[in-house]
């Protein structure tokens, strides 16, 4: 049988111990990624150079959409005076809002995206839980 | 038609729909009433039963697939256990999910 050196085992070890901790890492990024064909409306990407927003897509007759709300109103609390602008979106109320769920590619509610300065996004489609989102603040905001 | 009737006549259907299917209703009442209420107020509007919680593109074709039963609901069922409305859900998450619509 062909004997496998200590040196190419040692190597081996080493690209799975990296390839360990980059995997990890991208999972800490909670998914934000650059989506190809989305651009920031200009208010949004003025908002953008001071920190992060976040958009909660929302509309009538949508159960979870007003079992979301009390999450909303929490995390507006909490991020009241920082550099996190949270702006609901009634996503029927008329064409433009309709045109901003369009350009984040939204095709249910409730849809949160949270959107890292440097444009990256997060997306959480249907009840999404206050800790998810909160997790989701903090690591755009790092 | 009024609201009322329309919505119970929906809930009718969906009752059929379920049973010959193998699913269930969301064992949460209320919540499949606000769902059946928002898919009559929707046929009432547009005249088809659109999904509630999904957004109408005004492109027929892609739209067609939101009606309800949509397209999308059994995927979800597998998935999931239930479709994205939460009007429908595998018998076998039934029980799981009781305790939650009980809070």
């Amino acid at each position: 049988m062909k004997q496998i050196s200590n040196s190419k085992i040692a190597a081996v070890i080493a690209v799975l111990g990296v390839l360990s901790v980059c995997i990890s890492g991208c999972i800490s990024q909670s998914g934000y990624e650059f989506v190809g064909g989305v651009s920031h409306p200009k208010e949004i990407n003025d908002l953008l150079k001071n920190g992060t927003v976040v958009l909660f897509f929302w509309k009538n007759n949508c159960p979870d959409c007003d079992k979301m709300k009390p999450t909303l109103t929490n995390l507006e609390g909490q991020y009241k005076g920082t550099n996190v602008t949270i702006i609901r979106i009634n996503i029927e109320q008329n064409a433009k809002n309709k045109d901003i769920g369009k350009n984040y590619g939204v095709t249910a509610t409730p849809t949160t995206i949270v959107i890292r300065g440097d444009g990256a996004i997060a997306k959480f489609v249907g009840p999404t839980e206050e800790n998810t989102l909160k997790s989701a603040i903090e690591d755009a905001r790092k | 038609m009024d609201i009322d009737e329309r919505a119970k006549k929906i809930k009718e259907w969906a009752q059929k729909y379920a049973e010959r299917k193998g699913f269930e209703l969301y064992p949460d009442e209320r919540r499949v009433d606000e769902v059946i209420k928002g898919l009559a107020a929707r046929q009432e509007k547009f005249g088809k039963r659109y999904c509630p919680c999904r957004i109408i593109t005004g492109n027929e074709i892609e739209d067609r697939k939101i009606i309800c039963p949509c397209a999308y609901h059994e995927e979800e069922l597998i998935k999931g256990g239930a479709c994205h409305c939460r009007l429908f859900i595998k018998k076998e998450y039934k029980e799981a999910v009781r305790g939650e619509a009980d809070k």
